[in-house]
């Protein structure tokens, strides 16, 4: 396994608005080692989100060079990537993205609907009741997320991240639908994760409360990344 | 994407959207129980028409007619006799790889009568007509407890006359000579006889129709026929053996024997004829029943007889089959149209589900799902209803032909050759409409299922 668990080269990205073209991302180079944890820090439209799906394997279509564990993802073909998806890299979403029509059990045991490992079922339900107990939501497996609060939901949509025992947790805005206590609680969770299970964090986020607990801050802006002083929120 | 896993995401959609699949699988079995009950009414009209009325299966072969002499020649006595058919040409076809049996027919070659009676009524033809047939023909059509075989097959005891004989049994033998007590000759005759009785004869005697029943009321009945004499005259040879007595028995309807007239065991006819007509009355046959080992063998059969000089007895079988297909294939092609509307019913329900589902597609996507396991995905789902849909139309199509056979038994008069059903659900029907209900649901489904494959999962997840 490489040491470097992520590592963005050169990264360009064009969106076609009305008439010509607006550059998402302008040549972003980011690296993660392992187990680090990495807030990606910028205002809104600065090319987060684009970024993190380009780290993901959501989005193929960009210019530059995509490195994720040692492979280079544009190598990969679409169900390569999906296994990837599947069994590396965790997601949370600051919409939570939940399956209204699926219990809470089910929205975290929904990524073993994609098993391409021959995972033991047995095991899997057991690690989504183990899931859903560590983020404070035991005996509410058979609830249905809409009848759940926002920090709730999203510590839902945290446990389905971590059913596949991923390496790589990346977020997307987590903790942008809640409030300033709930955030807080979400942010112990990521910080836990990280320190506890050594997994590596890529949060994107305009929020400081959220940069604060990572170990290194990336500042994005118009689609560049900008050099911005870690001495302003302290070393890690 | 294991079959676990695509089966329990299309259960949950099953419950979901039922509405929406419901209206898109009631097209399917619309489509699907048409075409169904149409190509079932088809094949069942087909088996009728095609097993007992022409059947397609089997042809007639017969010998050109004699030549018409003319006025001048009729007063002199010349012109050509009919030709019969040789055991050399019997061999000859039974050689052929294409024909699976041959049954020669013997006409009988003199003149005869008969009488008897019927429910009462004595009853007379004065004019006989009759043929012989290979009993193994009508095997699978007399069930009765009297067996259509020679009688001499089992023979009594000695007679002269049919005094001597415990009745029904008769003695058989030439006229004035010694003879063996028999059974009666057992008879058949054809459907079409049996409703040109009820339609013309019963009437006009006060008597009542007797169809298929008349096995039954005639059970043991014995009638008599008058050999070598009928209403016209004796036969040339019977100044020689004279014309005698024999009995006969009716043992069953059949789609073998003579429209117009009455069938009995080859052996009999052959005997009689030698009897009555001579040598070559016995030996030559008077037409061939050739059933082919594939239905569509029969034009090579034929165009092989023609170069013995045997050509068919009819077309209509092979007339009756084009206008059937022809009709089968019109009935299939609405029943088509039906589906292709309802493919294209699931095409838009489809579409609009792909359309509210783009984000639910982006997060499998994140999950782990490929390209590929989304158009599973949808692909199944289209795969469930068009199999659902199918089931429920070939149910209603069965449903409906026991309404429409029902219909027919109440409401319909009876006529020659009435099927008890109309219907022929063979399960090759039942199994092809369900591939072919799953079929153009999947069709349907494709271009959905495509461009569910084609959602770009970071651009749905980031559309709030």
């Amino acid at each position: 396994m490489a040491e470097r668990m992520v590592e963005a080269r050169d990264l360009r990205k064009r969106y076609g608005v009305g008439g010509g073209m607006r550059a998402a991302l302008d040549g972003v180079s980011v690296s993660v080692e392992r187990g680090e944890f990495v807030a990606v820090l910028g205002p809104s439209g600065c090319g987060k989100s684009t970024l993190l799906g380009i780290v993901g394997g959501l989005d193929r279509s960009y210019e530059g060079t995509m490195v994720l564990d040692g492979r280079d993802t544009r190598a990969m073909g679409d169900v390569e990537l999906a296994a990837l998806r599947n069994e590396r890299i965790g997601f949370v979403f600051q919409a939570f993205h939940l399956l209204g029509h699926m219990t809470a059990r089910d929205n975290v045991l929904a990524p073993s609907l994609f098993d391409r490992g021959g995972r033991d079922p047995e095991a899997l339900q057991q690690r989504a009741e183990q899931l859903l107990d560590e983020v404070g939501l035991g005996g509410r497996g058979g609830d249905l997320p809409q009848t759940m609060s926002g920090g709730e939901r999203q510590r839902l949509a945290i446990a389905r991240s971590l059913l596949m025992d991923p390496d790589l947790l990346l977020c997307d805005e987590p903790t942008g639908n809640l409030d300033l206590k709930t955030g807080r609680q979400i942010v112990d969770i990521f910080r836990r994760l990280h320190q506890d299970r050594g997994l590596t964090v890529v949060a994107v986020t305009h929020e400081l409360q959220l940069a604060d607990a990572a170990q290194r801050v990336v500042h994005l802006r118009g689609g560049r990344v900008v050099d911005a002083p870690d001495s302003l929120r302290g070393a890690p | 994407m294991s079959f676990a896993a695509l089966w329990r995401l299309v259960r949950l959609d099953l419950s979901r959207v039922r509405g929406a699949l419901v209206t898109s699988g009631f097209g399917i079995a619309a489509g699907t129980a048409a075409l169904v009950f149409f190509l079932a009414l088809g094949l069942g009209v087909s088996a009728v028409l095609l097993g007992e009325v022409f059947p397609i299966d089997q042809v007639e072969l017969e010998p050109p007619k004699g030549t018409d002499p003319g006025v001048v020649g009729g007063l002199l006595g010349v012109g050509t006799k009919p030709p019969g058919i040789s055991e050399d040409d019997i061999a000859a076809l039974r050689q052929s790889p294409l024909v699976d049996s041959v049954y020669p027919k013997l006409r009988m070659r003199f003149p005869a009568s008969g009488h008897g009676q019927l429910l009462g009524r004595k009853l007379g033809a004065p004019e006989l007509v009759a043929d012989g047939i290979d009993p193994a023909l009508v095997a699978d059509e007399i069930a009765g407890k009297h067996a259509f075989v020679d009688p001499l097959d089992n023979p009594g005891r000695a007679c002269v006359a049919t005094k001597e004989c415990q009745p029904p049994q008769y003695c058989e033998g030439p006229a004035k000579g010694s003879g063996v007590c028999v059974d009666p000759v057992p008879v058949v005759v054809s459907r079409y006889l049996v409703e040109f009785f009820d339609k013309t004869i019963a009437p006009a005697h006060g008597l009542p129709p007797i169809g298929e029943t008349v096995v039954e009321q005639t059970e043991e009945v014995v009638f008599r026929l008058w050999l070598g004499q009928s209403g016209l005259g004796r036969a040339f040879r019977s100044d020689k053996v004279g014309p005698r007595h024999v009995h006969g028995r009716l043992v069953g309807i059949s789609s073998r024997a003579i429209d117009i007239g009455i069938t009995m065991p080859l052996e009999v006819v052959r005997r009689w004829n030698r009897e009555y007509a001579g040598e070559e009355a016995a030996s030559e046959y008077s037409s061939v029943l050739v059933r082919v080992r594939n239905n569509n063998d029969v034009s090579a059969v034929i165009a092989t007889a023609a170069e013995m000089g045997l050509h068919p007895k009819d077309n209509n079988a092979r007339d009756v089959s084009v206008l059937l297909t022809g009709i089968m294939a019109l009935l299939a092609l609405v029943a088509g149209v039906i589906l292709l509307v309802s493919a294209s019913n699931i095409a838009y329900t489809f579409r609009v589900l792909v359309n509210d589902r783009r984000r639910e597609i982006a997060l499998y996507r994140a999950l782990g799902a490929s390209a590929r396991d989304m158009f599973k995905w949808l692909m199944a789902l289209a795969l469930t209803v068009g199999l659902a849909g199918g089931a429920v139309g070939a149910v209603v199509a069965w449903l409906l032909s026991l309404l429409a056979d029902r219909l027919a038994a109440t409401r319909l008069p009876d006529f020659p050759f009435k099927p008890e059903t109309f219907f022929d659900f063979p399960l090759w029907l039942l199994v092809g409409a369900l591939v072919f209900a799953a079929l153009f649901a999947l069709l349907g489904a494709l271009g959905p299922a495509r461009r569910a494959g084609k959602v770009d999962p970071a651009a749905a997840l980031a559309a709030l």
